[in-house]
Formats: structure tokens, sequence, C-alpha cells
């Protein structure tokens, strides 16, 4: 019993956040009181009227899936001769691939923008979606590793004494037998691209900013209901995608491995 | 060609890792060595000017103190509160445990940008915590719980929750079910079992959690800054001030070093202190 | 549809004795041969060398007129059913029949027919749109056979595909791949730690010990005619009396150093007070009576060492026998085999 009531207070302070900024999104008043004075969707209109933090979206979308193709055309090769082949050193290499996981993001942050602002790479596309590789080619890299490494034995041995060439066997029996982990993989790759605030902070550029960003800039200044109304919209997203990849693979069984 | 294989699969990734990882922390280790000239200029050097200026300040030691003061909070509490969850998620047998667990994980998926616009509604003068409060006749002015330290322990414990989970779940591998029945049937009681059995076989989970929040806490920029609203300093907020508000990049670099070194610290002890433990 | 042959294959991991070690064998075109032997002897390192999953250290591997030794896996066209029968998930029956078809480039309407009939054979009709797991175990097995015989392959590997089967369908399956390979003519090789498996559907065994083959016959020879001591003691049951001791063996009187074997069934068991008949015999007291099935084993102690009798359940030799009962043993030198120590 006392057990139980832990587990829940322990998941309301967890998830506290998150439930009463919904609630906010829909005041009618100008300020984050509690609780609203009345219903409104007003914030949501001056949200979706923000011309700036639109743009912003639509260019952290962007950006998004720039970097989740990116970090799957280079972290999936990566991932698979990790998991499937034999060479020395594979270990250590697995360990450097992810190692940036392991570091404080501030510090990997101050690192590229040390490097890309002498190559003009601060505040432009390339150097942007660079950047962002840093956290999502890792993750990719291990969730990937993981996904190849648990494939079921034999069955690319079985496919090739059936006469599958080498790139018959990745096509039609690795990959699709891997597919849940890479659903898996781009939609963890696009959420945290889209959401990635600290390294973005300090490459963005006066023209290109990212949404988490503006957010950020404004949070700093005011306090309206306006940003809870982009809090929901931004936690709507991830529990759609959440939502698409529990439809498609089971996002429960990649989370749980 | 056998042979290349490998090589060819693997080599956008290492020039990736190079370009956006390698490179980057050499250079902060390079460019911790320039000296600074003052309004945004460096001069190139090797020399070790920054690092005397940095230890001869007060102000760096303050922000250690503060920064481990922050972690050490934040990692307990957080470990305290992630405890319950993970040991419900690891003996659940319910249908829900997998939605469960995903809200576990959850606030891992939305932006802390987002999170800390949550706890501004929970935590504000006006927000959910002082309406009750005062509602309630507890208090006559609202009790101020952002802008200060009590908004950023609050906000970072909570963000840092879901590691914290993820690694108790990971280290409860030795927890068995049948360990504290077997105490059950020897006539220990609810209370016991879990301090006699399974406490003690969790502490190598706890110790891994705690850990995870200590070290994320401790170099943790956003809840910090935000919640803090500019009175909270650390040193994660002040290499960020120094690298964007005072453009001093050897200033930052070198004070990045020293937090970089400090966690790895942290992080070795760690690994010697289990070994020893494990021996 | 080929004659297999291997000459002098060797295969060592790292710097333990080779696993392979300079292994020749041959099965003639059409021919079922097991390779038997107990787990770590070798054998399924010999099956991956001959389908192409492992690379040969030294040696040749020739299938009919070809030596494919260094021949890619997927130009072998040797099918191979696994032990794990490795069924690809994502594809139902007639996708896991048909894809070596696929890969051959066999045109569609041809490749349904050869799957419907690949279908036929191993009894799966109807089952055809079954993912894997949708189907029991005994169906994943012969889709796994549908499967390797589905591209008319050279030779036939088996490897202890049946271990993963309960005892009674274990028997069924033994059956139904005896009747599939001799109605296609293919050459196959069956590896097996299972010696009632192997002397069951095979028209010859080759035993295979520590790397290399210790003996290659048919069933009755590996049994009844065993090469070396190591073949008697694996196949079948044997009692075994250390020389120097009073019995006489096939080959003469049993010296120091040497080592006499003989069948408990061909220990005739006698009461107390019968005449031995038989030129060995030994009297001892009963210590254990065993049912086997069918069969009842009676242990005894006698100078010679433990010695074992077997007698048909319905026998009356045994009723009435007690542990510790004196009880006299007796057998033929002409059953009895003699290998050095």
């Amino acid at each position: 019993m006392i057990f139980r009531a832990l587990v829940i207070a322990a998941y309301g302070f967890l998830l506290a956040p998150a439930i009463f900024v919904v609630a906010i999104a829909f005041s009618s008043d100008r300020f984050l009181t509690f609780p609203p004075p009345g219903l409104s969707l007003r914030w949501f209109a001056t949200l979706f009227e923000h011309e700036q933090m639109m743009a912003a979206m639509q260019r952290s979308a962007i950006l998004a899936a720039i970097v989740t193709t990116l970090s799957l055309a280079i972290g999936v090769p990566a991932a698979y001769a990790i998991a499937r082949l034999r060479f020395p050193g594979r270990g250590a290499i697995f360990a450097a691939l992810t190692a940036p996981l392991l570091l404080p993001t501030l510090v990997v942050g101050l690192g590229i923008l040390l490097v890309f602002f002498p190559y003009g790479l601060a505040g432009t596309w390339p150097g942007l979606a660079l950047a962002h590789l840093a956290v999502t080619l890792p993750l990719v890299v291990r969730i990937m590793t993981t996904a190849f490494a648990t494939l079921p034995p034999d069955l690319e041995d079985a496919a090739a004494t059936l006469g599958a060439t080498p790139l018959k066997v990745a096509f039609r029996i690795t990959l699709p037998l891997a597919l849940p982990g890479l659903i898996a993989a781009a939609a963890l790759s696009f959420l945290i691209s889209f959401d990635e605030v600290v390294i973005s902070l300090f490459i963005v550029g006066p023209r290109l900013s990212t949404l988490p960003v503006e957010m950020y800039r404004y949070v700093e200044g005011h306090t309206d209901p306006m940003v809870a109304a982009l809090a929901v919209v931004l936690i709507l997203l991830s529990i759609s995608v959440v939502l698409l990849v529990e439809r498609l693979v089971g996002f429960t069984r990649t989370v749980s491995k | 060609m056998k042979g290349a294989l490998p090589f060819l699969l693997l080599a956008p990734a290492l020039l990736a890792l190079v370009a956006v990882f390698v490179v980057p922390i050499a250079t902060i280790g390079r460019i911790a060595l320039y000296v600074s000239e003052g309004s945004g200029a460096m001069r190139e050097a090797v020399a070790l000017d920054t690092f005397r200026t940095l230890f001869a300040d007060s102000f760096t030691w303050e922000l250690t103190r503060n920064s481990a003061h922050l972690a050490l909070l934040c990692a307990s509490l957080a470990t305290l509160i992630a405890y319950p969850i993970a040991l419900f998620l690891f003996r659940t047998e319910s249908r829900f445990r997998p939605l469960l667990a995903i809200l576990a994980v959850a606030p891992l998926l939305v932006s802390s940008v987002v999170r800390v616009v949550g706890w501004l509604v929970v935590l504000g003068d006006q927000g959910l915590i002082n309406a009750a409060l005062l509602s309630l006749g507890l208090v006559d002015r609202a009790v101020p719980l952002i802008n200060n330290w009590t908004g950023v322990v609050i906000g970072l414990t909570e963000s840092v929750m879901p590691y914290v989970i993820l690694s108790l779940l990971a280290g409860f591998g030795r927890l068995d079910r049948t360990v504290e029945e077997a105490a059950a049937t020897l006539g220990a009681p609810p209370w016991r079992v879990f301090l006699r059995v399974t406490l003690p076989l969790s502490l190598p989970a706890i110790a891994l959690g705690w850990l995870i929040g200590f070290v994320l806490s401790f170099s943790a920029f956003v809840s910090p800054k935000l919640l803090g609203g500019g009175r909270v300093f650390v040193l994660a907020t002040e290499i960020y001030d120094l690298a964007m508000q005072a453009v001093d990049w050897p200033a930052a670099a070198a004070m990045a070093l020293y937090a970089l070194s400090l966690t790895l610290l942290v992080l070795a002890a760690y690994t010697v202190l289990t070994r020893r433990v494990a021996a | 549809m080929a004659r297999l042959a291997l000459e002098g294959l060797t295969k060592a991991y790292g710097t333990a004795p080779p696993a392979v070690d300079g292994l020749t064998l041959e099965a003639e075109e059409g021919e079922f041969l097991a390779l038997l032997g107990p787990s770590g002897c070798g054998k399924t390192t010999t099956l991956r060398m001959v389908a192409g999953l492992v690379p040969a250290d030294r040696g040749r591997i020739r299938l009919g007129e070809e030596d494919i030794t260094a021949a890619p896996v997927h130009t072998r066209g040797i099918g191979l059913v696994f032990q794990s029968y490795a069924l690809f998930p994502h594809m139902d029956a007639v996708g896991n029949i048909g894809f070596g078809l696929e890969m051959q480039g066999v045109p569609k309407a041809e490749r349904q027919a050869r799957v419907a009939e690949a279908l036929r054979l191993t009894r799966l009709e109807g089952l055809g749109h079954r993912r894997p797991r949708e189907l029991s175990g005994g169906q994943q097995q012969r889709v796994a056979l549908a499967r390797a015989i589905a591209i008319r392959p050279r030779l036939l590997l088996l490897d202890e595909c049946l271990s993963n089967l309960d005892a009674k369908l274990r028997e069924e399956m033994r059956g139904e791949i005896r009747d599939i390979q001799r109605a296609s003519a293919t050459t196959a090789l069956f590896v097996t730690h299972d010696q009632t498996e192997a002397l069951s559907i095979c028209d010859t065994v080759a035993v295979m010990h520590r790397g290399r083959i210790e003996q290659r016959g048919t069933p009755e020879e590996i049994y009844e005619r065993p090469a070396t001591r190591f073949v008697a003691s694996f196949i079948g049951r044997m009692n075994a009396i250390d020389g120097p001791a009073p019995v006489m063996t096939r080959e003469g009187p049993l010296g120091a150093g040497e080592t006499a074997m003989v069948r408990p069934h061909r220990v005739r068991l006698l009461r107390e007070g019968a005449a031995a008949e038989g030129d060995n015999a030994a009297s001892g007291t009963v210590r254990r009576i065993t049912y086997i099935g069918d069969i009842v084993q009676v242990q005894a102690a006698t100078p010679l060492g433990p010695l074992a009798a077997e007698v048909s359940g319905a026998s009356p030799l045994w009723r009435g026998l007690d542990v510790g009962a004196p009880v006299g043993l007796a057998w033929s030198s002409s059953d009895t085999l003699r290998f050095p120590a």
C-alpha cells in the first residue's frame, strides 16, 4: 500500500510539468495563472500567427529530417560492421562511436563552436546538421548495433546457402529483420534533433535559429501561455512519434532493450 | 577487398566522429592555452595564463561548490524518487507496464525547454503550488519557487530522473523475486524483507543511478539557466556566458576542461570503488 | 545429386587442437551418409565447411567433378537444414521455400509450381501462407526441409535438425526425411550426435572423433564390427573388461594392456546352478536391475569387474531376481572384441 502510494507520488512529480502545462495552454489569461480564469484557444492562435516561431518550427523539422537521414546513412553501415563483421579493434571503435553520449553536451557544443566558427560553419545549415550528428549518430550506432547483434542466428547463412549474394542477404534478410530497430533509431534521431537546444545555442546564427533555441530565448524574456501552447504542441509531436513507432514496431520493445 | 569492407562501412561514421567530437574536444584543449586579449580577441600561444587566472579567481571555487552541491542534491533526490518507480517497473506484471515504462522515460522525449516551461507553470508565483498554498491560507504571499535554487533543484531533479530510472532498471539484474519470497517464508514482514534483502541487493543499482544523476546534474545547463532566472551560477552557466556573452573563448575552454576533468574524476572514482567492492 | 569427397580437410580455431584434423570422407551419389559423433568432435565444423560457411584451413572439398573448396556459399547449390531451422520470420512458408528459387532467377510460374511440389512432398499443403511463428515445431522443420530441397540441391546437409522435436515427432520425421531423400535421389550428409537417428535412417554411418573419421560403414558394420575402441563404446551399450583376464575374444585370449568388449544383449543370464554355455563365463551377485523399455538390464559384480546382461522383459530369466542374488553370466568368444587399452 505504502509502496503503491510512493510510486504514484513519484510519477506525479515526474509528470507534473507536462500535465499542468497542458492545462495552462488553454488559459484565457495573459499570465501563467493557476487556476486559469477561463478556457480559450487564443494562445494557440497567437502561436500559429507568431511568424518567428512558426518559421523556426519549420526549420527545425527540416533540420531534424536532414540529421535523421544523415545519421542513418552513416550510422547503420557502421553498426552493421561492428555487429556482423570480424575485424580487429571492433570494441574500441564501438566505444569511440558512442563516447559522445557520455560527455556533457555543453562541452561538446562549445568545442563544435570553437571549430566551426573559424570555418564560417556556425549559423549555417551544414554546420547545424553536422553539430546535431554529435548526439544522434552515437545513438543510432548504439541502437542499430544492438538490433543487428540480436538478429536470430543462422538466417543470413541460410539465405546464402539458398544462393543469395551478400548484397541480396543484406537487403532481403538483414535489413528487413532489423527494421524495428531502424524505425526506432530514426524516430529517436528525429526527436532528439528537433528538441536539441544546448549544442544549437552555441552555433545558431541570427538568420538560422531552431525552435528550441527560439523557445529558450522567449522564456528568458517572457512567461505567457503562448509558450505553454508551444510546449503542448511539442509534447503532442513527441506523443505522435511514439505512437507511430509503437504502431509500427512496438516502441516498448526497443526502449526496454 | 574483403579486408576493406569493414573499413568502408565505418569510414563515414569515423570521419563524422572526428569532425564533431574529436577535433572539437581537442580544440577546447588547444584554445584553453591561448591568451585572451579582451573583447573577443585572443592570441595564439601555449600559455597557462588562462588557467592561472581561472584558479586564482575565488568565483571559480564558488561555482565549483555550487555545481557540486546542486549535483549532490539533485542526484540524491532523483535517486530517492526514481527508486520506487524503477522497483515497481521491475516487478510489475501489469499489462500496462509498457505504457508506464514509456511514461517513466517520456520526459526524455520532449525538449528540456518544454519541461522548464512546465515547471514555470507549476512553480511560478501564480502557479499551481502557490495558488494552492494561497487559497488554503497557508501563506500570505507567493513563496518564490523559481528564479532561485529551489526551482533549479526541483526542475533538474525531475529532468535527470528518467536516466536514473533506466540505470536503476539496468542495475536491478541481481534482484530476484524468489529471494524476497524466501525471506518472507522465513518470517520476515514486508518492511524487513525490503531492508534486509531488497535494499542491499539493489545497492549497486542505486550507486549507478546516483552516479548518472550526479554527472548529468553537474553539467546541466538549461534548468539552472532558465529556472535560476540569472541568479543561479554554476560551472555550466558560466562556461556558456564566457563563450557567448563575454566571448572569452580561452576562459570558456579552460573552464570547460576543468569541469570535464571533474566529471571524469568522479567517473574514475566510481570505477575504482566498484572494482574494489567487487573484488 | 553428386558425389561428395572431402580430402584432408582441416580447420583449427586459434591455438587449440584442430576442430577438424585432416578429415577424409566420401559420400556416393544418392547416398545418405550420417556423420555421427559426440558434441565437440568437429562434425558441425565439417558441415559448415562443406556448406561454405566456414573456410577450410587445408584440404579439398569436391562435389561431383567440381572443386568447391573456395567457392562462395551462394554459388554452391547445397541445401542446408539448420538445427535452428533458420526460417525467415518475415516471410511465410511459401516465401521461405521460394527464396532460393527466386535467387536462382527461376520464373514466377515455375517457382510457384516447384514451391507447391515441395509443400506437397513435405505434407504442408494449405499451410503455405503461414508465417514461421504460426507453425508448430514439426511444421517449421518441414518448411526448413522443403526450403532446402526446393532448390534441387546437388547435396543436402542436415544439421542435428531433429533434435528440437519431441520423441514421437522425431521418429515420424526420420521416416519422412528418408523417403524424401530417396525419392529425389539427392546425396545427403546428416550430422548428428544421436546414434539411433544415424543408424536408423542412413545408408552409411561415419563415426567422428577428435576431428577425424574413426570408422565408415553400414549401420550393421558399425554396430557389429566396430573398428576402434571409441566406436565400440560410443555406439550402443558395451561391457568392458580390462586384461589380463581369463576371457577369450574373437581375436584370441585377452592379455595385459588390452580391453575386451561384449554387448550386454550378447551376454546370457544364468540362474544359479544352470550349466554355462559358451566359452566365457563369470559368476557374481546382482547389483542393480534396470528396465530399458522392453529390455531388462541386470548388472552384476563379478571377479572380472562389473558386467551387464540384457534380457527381454518377457523373459522368465530375471523374474524373482533381487539385488544381492547370486547369478551366472556367459557369452561367446565370437561376440567378444579385443582392443588395445
